[in-house]
């Protein structure tokens, strides 16, 4: 067993927490200024030491210094730097050292940082392998984070020894800063990356195994493809889930987009929000949407291209969220959220939405709006 | 010389209460009994054949078709009889059995005591050498027992009419889906209702039957206090619903104190209702199927009506039915008939089998001695002493630091609690699975949760009426122990178990095609396979 | 004398003052308070009406006693029933191990503390695995009916069809269980066996399967006791891209070859007679076995023990083997369910396996096959008997017709018990065409003197 293990230390993240900076993305000399000291290495070689345990068959992989050999040696591990950098961290040299780890071909990925470092990395590695957030950062949004540095190291080690390495894809979420300091809140899907399934929900001898939340969208997706009407608009919104069933369609779409469907056939791709409410005038539509991991946002986040007016036409009963059991218990109780801004919209949103969760398996869900 | 006598029991216990125990596990470090064979050993002979026989037969084999003969004589190990008794002996005390411990841990499981005078009837020749063929007038004190108990299950649920075909609780839950179906054909509706709707802390087996059989399953999730969701459901009814299949009290132990208001609905929509009664045991004589509404319920005799778990069967699940439905029960069926019991077939309505013959017979004559050792009184004392000794765990286990009962703080449980770790896992990284793991090296274990896990760090305790105050003293006391070793050593939990028969497994291989083996022939396959590759 | 205590053996915490501790302890003023989530119209408003209970453990043995007392067993009668449920001689190692508390008392342990649960487990299967000549074998389904009904859900799932054909001389009941189990998902059809030699017919079969089967599931030795040309039956239904699933009783296994060797893709069957009393149905546990190809292995339901390192060298560890598959962890969305079933038998018949050895199982297979070939010579020679099938090699049973006496099977049967015979099972209602017909079963029990009084019986019965 050698294992390689790439650690990215974004040093500075956190440091506008403390001083109401609301991150720290552009503003950290001046948070430093005023005195604030990094947390995110100390952060780091809490998540690290738990990999003590696997002794010289492990090799952190990593840059210079503060980027994550600083942190790596204070847990007591060996360590090879690919990446040496003079200065403290920049995003820069969190994309430059990512570039360079998914190369080196790492079993796993662990970054320190918030939602911004999380977004450099997933820019750069996309979600070819797995990574996993230490949580370090001011916000952080992304379902890419271990609920706490020490639950961080549990989860890789369960990971590093497992088979399988069970994966699902998580969001990638952050709000844009400078809007944030100004008070307007808007935060954005960015993308997906690969991290290792949650122990919480997914344990010890009844975990490992099997292709896990794979498996479970497939037969999720299968079962959405199978009850589709022939003669309705079926607009499909982003997402890892939603993805599987527009790959079952016919058309190029992505990931990311909104996409609209008749019959099995993309017929508009990346639709804007006045282009779905042009396509649905007088017809009827059905919306498929998933929710935000952790968070249990539905509409209003990555998705805003389903407008309050759309969601008032198509109304509750024709939304379908896709999920699998162990998202929604991931939101711990929580309902989900229809951000809509529109006090019409959020009425007809708050009651229980169709979760899709298996082949003709679904659950009923309470849904609130704001 | 020192001629002091000693207080020995001075050192065991502190301040009153026992020390923790200084337990470990048989480890007879066993082979793999392939590992023991000696070429020639006998473990036991088989009647010789008469000489006449032999002489008549002779040529027996010649008839076979070609390819019928086997070729090579199957690979058994060759053990003289004393060693195969050893081995499993061995293989036994590296077992623990609910009879060796506090088995408070496994809970939805009710592990209570088996008494052994009951074993000791259904090992009785006039018992176990029954053949299930043999002509009722043969077998009139079994008719006589499984008659008894149908009328034991019917007082316990009020329901009209029961079976004792099905071999566990799961298969009586399939048996029940079955009845439904039959229902569902016999009215016109199956396919047409075409919806169940079960909640998300119900057994899974109560949605991978209904899965089964054809349906489609609604999951409803909890509301804020733990209930399943009334308005959810409301939302979930509509002309397709077919059934409601619900536990109550769920895995929480939490009376949902609505369940009439549920089974109305359901009714109202023109759906069938259902009771998973594995978590009977708090309720015998206390409230039944009937009075909350239901068509059909099932018990485990393996879990309320004592009979042993068996490292998982033999069972019994009894499906039990109200007299609308009885027509559909599995076949045949126990009459009394001018004062002796006859077998007759169920009717065209019926489901057919579930399962062979009339079911596991030895595990009902356990459950009939079982009851009627206690009577009505004894059955409700079952009860009481079983939520006594929940309320009463409930109340010393939440002393311990880290550990919460989630959902309806206050209210009193019946006879289990699923609790969370979720603030130690928060403080320290230990799991709650390292916690089970690690209890077994103080004598005894814990049980998580079903999949998937809606209480965050779940483990889940069932005290029953089996044990005393102590016994449960010393749950607690091992509980606090490893809580404590979670914030100062958890080192020790990471690395467990230490004192039992083996030590952590490398599980990858488990999952891997390449390496699991789940035969000795398929081990020795993939190892001479990897030989083969090296070499080559 | 009174039929009312305070205190109950099996209930510790029955002691009225142990009961008020720990009810202080928890601030609880009665019993009653503990229910207080319970509705008042939701409760009982009077005791269970039950029988007076049997208090001591002497009067409740008696009781018990006596209604055993009115069963007549297979132990004080002659019998000669089989048809799915043998009796066998069962080892007394067989009894020890499976009456010890730690194995009959355990439960779901952790492949730690439960070492030897898993150990003993995996232990069957691979002693099984022998004996079939297959690499894959299931923990114990709950009787070989449900292991027949899973494995053709099995072969469903594995072919993506939907056709299940069944030859018309399987038990009705476990058809009936089979159908029961996977018609919401699977077409049955049925395969007709040729009346003049008790086999599956082949013409028929032939004609029957096409590309929308899924598999093929037959007895061998069958339902009839026969021995059928699986060779032949295996090149039919794999020239279609069907799966065969062969029932077999694996006590045969020790002279007849395995169901693998002729390409048996799946092989399930019934344990009771690996050491198991029949206990009026008790001793049933089902197995299913397959090669070990990882798509097939991905459609059991059941659990898989499989064998691992620990991180102690030279240490043996077991575990769930690719654990994914089933409700546990899936809930509706696994392979159809999984619990309880009868693992206590498949560790009893790991004992009785490892007790016979190779020679054993052998000696079985022979003697069993002798003792039915010599009571088929006998009994032809009764007036009024007729062997069907004589011709055939039969295992453990075979047909019996009546027809010729000009009675009823249950006349004749009815005559047998008053002399303490128990005939075989009525073949009449279930295969009417086979006339008046009963299945008599002979194993390692039945001895030669035991035939002679079968066939003095039947002859003084037949020509009243």
């Amino acid at each position: 067993m050698n294992l390689r293990v790439g650690l990215i230390v974004n040093a500075l993240a956190g440091v506008g927490g403390p001083v109401a900076l609301r991150g720290s993305d552009g503003v950290a000399a001046q948070a430093l200024a005023l005195g604030v000291l990094p947390q995110a290495g100390a952060r780091a070689t809490e998540a690290l030491s738990a990999l003590r345990e696997f002794g010289t068959e492990l090799t952190v992989i990593t840059g210079s210094g503060s980027l994550g050999a600083d942190a790596a040696s204070a847990a007591g591990l060996s360590c090879k730097i690919v990446y040496r950098n003079p200065g403290r961290g920049s995003a820069e040299d969190t994309a430059t050292l990512a570039r360079r780890l998914m190369l080196m071909q790492v079993d796993l990925l662990l970054f320190a940082g918030g939602d911004g470092t999380a977004r450099d990395v997933a820019e750069s590695v996309g979600d070819s392998f797995p990574v996993l957030g230490i949580p370090a950062g001011v916000k952080m949004y992304s379902g890419v984070f271990a609920t706490t540095p020490s639950a961080a190291g549990t989860l890789a080690v369960r990971f590093l020894r497992t088979h399988t390495r069970r994966v699902r894809q998580c969001e990638v979420m952050d709000l844009d800063e400078t809007d944030l300091r100004s008070g307007r809140i808007e935060p954005s899907l960015f993308g997906y990356v690969a991290s290792p399934e949650d122990p919480r929900l997914l344990q010890g001898r009844k975990v490992r195994s099997g292709a896990g939340d794979a498996v479970q969208a497939q037969a999720i997706a299968a079962s959405v493809v199978e009850a589709m009407e022939p003669e309705q608009i079926y607009l499909i919104g982003p997402g890892s889930t939603t993805w599987v069933v527009k790959q079952a369609l016919k058309g190029q779409a992505s990931m990311l987009s909104v996409d609209a469907y008749v019959g099995g056939q993309l017929v508009l791709n990346d639709a804007t929000a006045s282009a779905l409410l042009e396509l649905t005038a007088g017809r009827l539509a059905r919306i498929l949407v998933t929710c935000i991991g952790g968070q249990g946002h539905i509409f209003g986040r990555g998705n805003q291209q389903f407008s309050a007016e759309l969601i008032r036409r198509v109304g509750r009963k024709s939304v379908s969220v896709l999920a699998t059991p162990s998202k929604l218990i991931s939101l711990a109780g929580r309902p989900f959220i229809a951000d809509m801004g529109d006090r019409a919209s959020a009425a007809e949103m708050t009651g229980y939405v169709e979760v899709v969760n298996g082949y003709r398996s679904k659950a009923l869900y309470r849904c609130e709006a704001f | 010389m020192n001629q002091v006598m000693h207080n020995i029991s001075l050192s065991r216990f502190t301040n009153g209460r026992a020390n923790l125990r200084r337990y470990h596990q048989a480890r007879w470090d066993e082979p793999v009994i392939f590992e023991l064979s000696q070429r020639g050993e006998r473990g036991v002979l088989v009647p010789e054949l008469e000489q006449e026989i032999a002489v008549a037969t002779n040529q027996a084999l010649s008839g076979l078709p070609h390819g019928m003969l086997r070729t090579q004589a199957p690979r058994l190990p060759e053990m003289s009889q004393n060693r195969v008794l050893r081995h499993y002996l061995r293989l036994s005390q590296q077992t623990l059995g609910a009879d060796l411990n506090v088995d408070v841990g496994q809970g939805t499981c009710t592990m209570k005591y088996n008494p052994k005078i009951n074993e000791q009837l259904a090992r009785d020749p006039r018992m176990s050498e029954l053949h299930p063929l043999q002509d009722a007038d043969t077998v009139q004190g079994m008719l006589h027992i499984f008659h008894q108990v149908h009328a034991l299950m019917m007082e316990v649920s009020g329901m009209d009419a029961v079976s004792l075909q099905a071999r566990s609780g799961s298969q009586a839950i399939y048996g029940n889906f079955a009845v439904l179906r039959a229902y569902q054909e016999a009215s016109g509706t199956y396919g047409v209702r075409d919806e169940v709707i079960t909640t998300i802390f119900s057994h899974p087996s109560d949605a991978a039957c209904a899965r089964l059989l054809g349906y489609r399953v609604i999951t409803l999730y909890p509301d804020a206090d733990g209930y399943p969701d009334l308005d959810a459901l409301r939302t979930a009814l509509s002309p397709r619903t077919a059934a409601l299949i619900i536990t109550n009290p769920e895995d929480t132990g939490i009376f949902n104190k609505k369940i009439r208001q549920f089974t109305d609905m359901v009714r109202a929509a023109g759906g069938v209702n259902i009771y998973d009664q594995a978590n009977a045991n708090g309720l015998l004589g206390i409230t039944r199927a009937r009075e909350a509404g239901f068509d059909m319920c099932h018990f485990n005799l393996h879990k309320t009506f004592a009979t042993p778990h068996a490292c998982g069967g033999p069972a019994v699940g009894a499906m039990c039915v109200t007299q609308e439905l009885e027509r559909f029960l599995p076949s045949p069926k126990v009459v009394l008939r001018e004062g002796s019991y006859a077998i007759d077939d169920a009717g065209p309505d019926s489901v057919g089998k579930v399962s062979a013959f009339m079911g596991t017979g030895s595990i009902v004559l356990r459950a009939y001695a079982w009851a009627m050792n206690l009577g009505a009184k004894g059955l409700r004392e079952v009860s009481e002493i079983a939520v006594l000794n929940n309320n009463y765990m409930m109340h010393e286990l939440l002393k311990i630091p880290g550990l919460s009962a989630p959902y309806a703080p206050g209210k009193r449980r019946i006879e289990q609690v699923r609790y969370s770790w979720e603030k130690l896992h928060a403080d320290t990284g230990i799991h709650s699975e390292q916690i089970g793991i690690r209890a077994a090296d103080f004598g005894v274990h814990y049980w998580t949760s079903h999949h998937p896990f809606l209480v965050p760090e779940p483990a889940t305790i069932e005290p029953t009426e089996s044990y005393s105050q102590a016994d449960l003293d010393e749950f607690v006391d091992v509980m606090r122990h490893i809580a404590h070793e979670a914030y100062t050593n958890p080192e020790t939990i990471r690395s467990a178990p230490h004192n039992c028969p083996v030590h952590a497994v490398d599980a990858s291989v488990l999952d891997d095609p390449k390496r699991w083996a789940i035969t000795w022939r398929g081990y020795q396959r993939k190892l001479r396979s990897q030989e083969a590759k090296q070499s080559a | 004398m009174t039929n009312s205590i305070d205190v109950y053996p099996y209930i510790p915490n029955s002691v009225p003052e142990v009961k008020a501790r720990m009810l202080a302890a928890i601030g609880a003023n009665s019993m009653e308070e503990l229910y207080a989530e319970i509705p008042p119209e939701l409760r009982m408003q009077r005791p269970l009406s039950l029988p007076e209970p049997f208090l001591s453990e002497h009067r409740l043995k008696r009781h018990v006693q006596s209604l055993l007392a009115k069963n007549k067993s297979c132990a004080e009668a002659l019998s000669f029933l089989g048809g799915g449920c043998y009796q066998h001689h069962v080892p007394a190692v067989c009894d020890e191990i499976n009456g010890r508390s730690e194995f009959l008392t355990a439960y779901a342990g952790e492949p730690y503390d439960d070492a030897g649960r898993f150990q003993a487990l995996f232990e069957y299967a691979s002693m099984l695995g022998e004996m079939l000549e297959m690499d894959v074998v299931s923990i114990p389904t709950f009787d070989g009916h449900q292991a027949a009904a899973t494995a053709v859900r099995m072969a469903g799932r594995h072919t993506g069809r939907k056709v299940v054909l069944v030859a018309e001389h399987v038990s009705p009941d476990k058809y009936s269980v089979m159908q029961n189990y996977g018609r919401s998902d699977l077409e049955f059809r049925r395969v007709p066996f040729d009346l003049a030699t008790g086999t599956l017919d082949m013409g028929r079969l032939a004609s029957i399967l096409d590309e929308q089967v899924a598999c093929l599931f037959l007895d061998n030795p069958s339902y009839l006791g026969v021995i059928q040309d699986g060779p032949a039956i295996a090149a039919a239904v794999h020239a279609f891209g069907a799966l065969l699933v062969v029932g077999v009783d694996p006590s045969c296994l020790g002279v007849i070859a395995p169901p693998s060797s002729y390409g048996a893709d799946i092989v399930c069957g019934d344990i009771q007679s690996l050491g198991m009393h029949m206990s009026y149905g008790g001793g049933h546990g089902g197995f299913i076995a397959t090669q070990d190809d990882e798509a097939l292995v991905m459609q059991y339901p059941s659990r898989l023990f499989g064998i691992a390192p620990t991180k102690v060298p030279g240490e043996y560890g077991f575990g769930d083997v690719a654990y994914s598959r089933t409700s546990f962890d899936k809930r509706e969305n696994g392979n159809e369910f999984v619990g309880t079933a009868a693992a206590l038998w498949g560790i009893t018949a790991g004992v009785y396996m490892a007790l016979m050895g190779p020679q054993g199982m052998r000696d079985l297979a022979h003697t069993i096959i002798c003792r039915n070939a010599y009571a088929k010579q006998q009994l032809a020679s009764v007036t009024g008997v007729r062997i069907p099938h004589a011709e055939q090699v039969h295992f453990k049973e075979f047909v019996v017709n009546f027809d010729a006496s000009g009675k009823s099977v249950q006349t004749i049967n009815r005559a047998l018990l008053e002399q303490g015979i128990f005939g075989g099972h009525d073949l009449s209602h279930a295969f009417p065409v086979l006339g008046q017909c009963a299945l008599y079963s002979f194993t390692e029990v039945h001895s030669q003197e035991d035939v002679a009084t079968l066939c003095a019986a039947l002859a003084t019965i037949l020509t009243k």
